[in-house]
């Protein structure tokens, strides 16, 4: 797309804008500043009118710089623009200069190298100087329903608050919510831009836009990055709706609509909400709170914990990174529109050094104590410290822990901190990577939260683009807002998609809001988040015992060669069959694991040949009928489910007993080990289950999962949220 | 709890297990291996702190290592490229397609030989020999590949979500297309003379084009016309903006098309220009010309003038044939006659 760029000078000196309808634009700086707006039902622009504008505007000069210029140029140029004192001297070929020296990249990377006066586009003009019209002014001076389209962009704004959309999905949040504001849209979202409550930029653009800065850190801060996850962007391709040769475009983010350069990305500002916990830490709620929801001894405690977390006042003093050198690598701006400045992925091994800098940052040393919320403030640094030159990092959200095992009745957990926030005015979010969860939970939160509208997106949702402030989604969702919420839950943070995705975990902290808090939820929390609750830099709270207060079961092993040569030979260990024999004879559901999808198929064939008369199926996540044969294997119609990871979490039958076949596959890491085990003994009738891992090898990752489930198993054995201690010790 | 250690649960157990079993044991003691480096556990001298030292316990050793060294791994062994189609790591390339594996490279559905020697399908075609049916514009039509689920779903990739990468492979695949095609003119025209004139595409309305950004068949016309050693020309413009054809059936289609497409301003002129233009095999005054060469000026005027439309899918074919006339309709104005033929992507 083609915008308009203009230049005005204020008080406070020279400013770029960019616009969409320059009509709306003239309007709001000139005439609506004026007593134009009583004389215009007359519809006449007299002499006297000018007088009067002449008299009255604040604004001192306008040039327009371009009438049609790309998107992605409006951007660079606005974002990296400052003001100085010589451009009340400019003159339009002064401006032409400065245009051309601050695109000198993007007209470089034009096929033929053109200077800006070459490249057809026309000269800047004064459109508004020492209180005249200029003569390119006339084609602006028009009459426009002022009123009306206050209203509209109130409506607009208010629709797009939080959001982050490019052009295509205004477009269909408009023909869903907004139709009457579809044909004009362009005045309407100019007008919200200038009352700013719309932020224009656009999809693609570079990370560093200040010209000159970017010598520090080298060519890195020059490359492009997506705005709206954050990755980078190297494909660039001849574009028709904007007209540039090289027009960059994010392959990353595709799926949920192209963002390129000439894109254009809106980010409604959202409303700032009362800040957690005024009389201090005093009023911190957790008795009266908590009550109410029926939880565990074990859950009660967590979620109190989590509840202090979001009480707990932010921190005075911005974080600041002691060590200098960290800081002079890491710094970067602040300004408008750059908070995607560093991409988790690329930035990965600078993210990883600054963290071990840190701690060779004298004085900080972080408090740890499970449960415990310190260890989050900052370092007061010295003035002396350069770190204060350089801008550090933007403040992000404060980030919190809850690790529960499997079946500790998470979802229960997180009510509490969502009435909290929802009470207190704030907008939450609950994300999971998975779209089945999302379904699953929707109806649960309804019931829990009968007087809220609660939005439940995912691809292809009905309810995309509606507004609440309870929202339940996927995590790929989260790319359409930006510092939106006050709390984001995301659940099961270590499942497909969102694990290992840097694209994601930017999408998410970009929707919570910088003063925002996150809680993540997870049974087996990825390695980095261990190990930053462990050493202290993450408060966290562990919910080491199931709700029903019974041990976790913990899983044996039998030796068996791997799977692909027992189905050569059409034969199992006899000790898989004997154990298998025994669960069937308890009447347990049983769950087999394997790590291919092309094993399902022959294990099947092996067990029915094996156990005659007992209803055995396999599902995977090419299996069209997968819900039905879950639904039926949970009211045990079927007996015998073969399946690999894709039932590993989210999946709760009563009674069963899990089998994990070549448990010493490199498809099953430490955590997905973990969460088959958790298939097993989660109700309250049969607590026990059996876990039996078969397997040629005795991996490192078995040895985790034991080890993880026993250190759980100490832990809640030494809180005293085991019932029956002494029948589990034995 | 004895019972339960998974090292017990089997009696049998082979040596160098147990030896290392052994090691463990001397290394880190009889509670575990590795019982050291868990991040609860702290050495008694390193909780006190005071002298400002750093907390070596709490520096994350291995994302430091790993920091350092998974650079220098993709260095040395940079990791494989997925597939741009189903995503998976490409083990063996194809000659050509680099950026797509060997099995999606297989199940390619190529059209090596058309049934109906009209429309380019594969299979028997009822529309061709159907009666009855308004008069048909060009001479013939040629696809790469049939249109089945999984080439339905390159193209959605490609024209409706923008995934312009896929955008070289496609057009790769037509320029194949083109060869075969000049080929088997060549064979049944008389000896090998045959040449197409210039290379036209479907153009797409303006608004699409602002929406879009670009028009995907004059990427694959662009291949096809270097392939071919013709020029590709802008003959034509889309006047009307309509809903997306693959949403319509077929009496939709043929009725929603008519007026649409136009001839771009100065399309004869254009194409004057380069019917004219004298070409390097033709020109008059080489040794190696003999005598008809040299008429071939005069002659030409006689020949019609031969057009090559590309679009990215053949349907109904009511969309080409719209344009075929449009075409026939601006070699009119040269005074001449014209041969269009068609060359898609897909067809369906």
């Amino acid at each position: 797309m083609r915008v308009c760029l203009y230049a005005i000078r204020q008080e406070e000196g020279w400013r770029v804008v960019i616009s969409l309808d320059r009509r709306v634009d003239f309007w709001w700086w000139v005439m609506g500043k004026t007593k134009y707006g009583e004389r215009e039902k007359s519809r006449v622009l007299s002499r006297d009118y000018l007088d009067g504008m002449k008299a009255e505007s604040a604004v001192k000069t306008i040039v327009l710089l371009s009438g049609s210029m790309p998107l992605g140029w409006a951007v660079s140029l606005r974002d990296g623009f400052r003001s100085t004192g010589e451009m009340d001297r400019f003159k339009p070929g002064d401006w032409m200069k400065y245009i051309a020296a601050s695109l000198k990249q993007e007209l470089e990377c034009e096929q033929i190298p053109k200077s800006w006066s070459m490249s057809g586009q026309d000269m800047p003009t004064l459109l508004w100087a020492n209180g005249e019209p200029g003569k390119a002014a006339v084609a602006w001076l028009t009459v426009m329903d002022w009123e009306e389209l206050s209203l509209e962009a109130k409506a607009i704004a208010d629709a797009l608050e939080g959001r982050s959309l490019l052009e295509a999905e205004l477009q269909q949040l408009l023909a869903e919510r907004l139709p009457e504001l579809r044909p004009a849209w362009r005045s309407v979202v100019q007008l919200a831009h200038l009352q700013g409550r719309l932020q224009l930029t656009s999809g693609v653009a570079q990370a560093d836009a200040r010209p000159g800065s970017g010598r520090r850190a080298g060519r890195r801060a020059r490359e492009l990055r997506c705005r709206r996850c954050g990755s980078g962007v190297h494909r660039r391709t001849p574009c028709g709706s904007c007209g540039c040769s090289g027009c960059a475009y994010c392959e990353a983010c595709l799926a949920m609509g192209r963002s390129r350069s000439c894109a254009l990305l809106l980010r409604g500002s959202s409303a700032r909400t009362v800040p957690p916990a005024v009389g201090g830490t005093a009023g911190v709620p957790t008795g009266s709170l908590l009550d109410r929801w029926g939880l565990s001894p074990a859950q009660r405690e967590a979620a109190g914990a989590a509840l202090r977390f979001l009480a707990q006042p932010l921190p005075q003093a911005e974080p600041r990174h002691g060590a200098a050198p960290a800081s002079l690598l890491l710094s970067r701006r602040s300004n408008g529109g750059l908070q995607g400045a560093a991409a988790p992925d690329e930035h990965r091994w600078l993210h990883q050094l600054r963290r071990l800098l840190r701690h060779w940052a004298p004085r900080e040393i972080p408090v740890t104590a499970t449960g415990s919320v310190t260890g989050i403030t900052g370092v007061q640094v010295n003035s002396a410290n350069p770190a204060d030159l350089f801008p550090s990092l933007d403040p992000r959200p404060l980030r919190f822990l809850l690790w529960a095992v499997t079946g500790a009745g998470k979802t229960e957990m997180i009510f509490p901190l969502l009435r909290y926030v929802l009470d207190r005015g704030g907008k939450v979010m609950v994300a999971t990577p998975r779209r089945d969860v999302v379904l699953e939970l929707a109806p649960r939160l309804a019931k829990v939260f009968p007087e809220e509208v609660i939005a439940v997106l995912y691809g292809g949702s009905p309810q995309r683009w509606a507004g609440s402030r309870l929202f339940l989604s996927t995590t790929h969702q989260l790319m359409r807002f930006y510092h939106a919420f006050d709390l984001v839950i995301i659940d099961e943070l270590d499942a497909f998609p969102y694990h290992n995705d840097p694209m994601l975990a930017f999408a998410a902290e970009a929707s919570c809001k910088p003063e925002g808090r996150f809680i993540f939820l997870s049974a087996t929390p990825p390695n980095n988040l261990r190990r930053e609750a462990g050493s202290g830099r993450l408060p966290h709270a562990r919910v080491p015992a199931r709700f029903h207060g019974h041990p976790l079961p913990v899983p044996s092993r039998i030796r068996m060669n791997p799977v692909e040569s027992c189905l050569r030979r059409q034969t199992f260990a006899p000790a898989l069959i004997t154990s298998m024999e025994k669960s069937i004879s308890r009447g347990a559901q049983i769950f087999v694991f394997v790590s291919r999808i092309r094993h399902i198929e022959p294990v099947v064939a092996l067990f029915r040949s094996r156990f005659p008369g007992l209803l055995i199926e396999g599902t995977s996540s090419q299996d069209k009928d997968r819900s039905d044969h879950v639904l039926s294997f949970r009211s045990t119609n079927i007996r015998l489910l073969v399946t690999t990871t894709i039932l590993e979490r989210g999946v709760t039958v009563p009674k069963s007993d899990v089998y994990i076949l070549d448990a010493d596959s490199e498809m099953f890491d430490e955590a997905s080990l973990v969460q088959m085990a958790g298939r097993a003994g989660r109700s309250k009738d049969d607590p026990q289950g059996t876990i039996v891992f078969v397997s040629a090898e005795w991996t490192r990752s078995q040895r985790g999962a034991v080890r993880q489930i026993r250190r759980m198993n100490a832990i809640a054995r030494k809180n005293g949220f085991l019932k029956e201690n002494k029948e589990v010790v034995k | 709890m004895i019972m339960n250690m998974p090292h017990n649960c089997n009696e049998k157990e082979s040596p160098s297990r147990a030896r290392k079993r052994n090691w463990n044991r001397q290394c880190y003691g009889e509670v575990g291996e590795r019982f050291r480096f868990r991040p609860e556990y702290r050495h008694p001298c390193e909780t006190v702190n005071e002298s400002g030292t750093p907390p070596y316990s709490l520096i994350d050793w291995s994302t430091a290592k790993e920091a350092v060294l998974s650079p220098l791994h993709n260095l040395l062994a940079p990791p494989g490229l997925p597939c741009l189609t189903c995503g998976k790591m490409i083990s063996g390339k194809v000659k050509g397609y680099p950026e797509i594996c060997n099995s999606c490279y297989i199940s390619i559905p190529w059209i090596a030989s058309p049934r109906c020697d009209t429309c380019g399908r594969p299979v028997g075609c009822p529309d061709c020999s159907r009666t009855g049916k308004g008069p048909r514009h060009f001479v013939l039509n040629r696809s790469a590949v049939s249109y089945n689920a999984m080439m339905k779903e390159w193209l959605a990739r490609y024209k409706f979500r923008g995934d312009e990468s896929l955008g070289s492979v496609l057009s790769r695949m037509t320029g194949v297309a083109a060869t075969r095609l000049i080929k088997e003119l060549r064979v049944k025209s008389a000896p090998g003379k045959f040449h197409f004139d210039a290379v036209t595409y479907v153009p797409v309305s303006e608004e699409r084009m602002l929406e879009r950004g670009f028009n995907q068949a004059r990427n694959l016309a662009e291949e096809a016309a270097a392939v071919l050693g013709s020029p590709l020309l802008d003959l034509l413009v889309r006047f009307r903006h309509t809903e997306k054809q693959s949403f319509k059936n077929r009496w939709q289609r043929l009725r929603d098309l008519q007026g649409i497409f136009r001839a771009a301003p100065g399309a004869e002129d254009l194409l004057q220009a380069f019917i004219t233009r004298p070409t390097r095999n033709r020109f008059p005054y080489s040794i190696f010309s003999s005598e008809s060469d040299y008429l071939n000026g005069e002659r030409h005027s006689s020949l019609p003038i031969r057009l090559l439309l590309i679009d990215d899918v053949y349907t109904t074919g009511s969309t080409v044939n719209t344009c075929a006339a449009v075409l026939h309709e601006v070699c009119d104005l040269l005074g001449r006659q014209a041969e269009i033929y068609i060359l898609t992507w897909a067809r369906s």
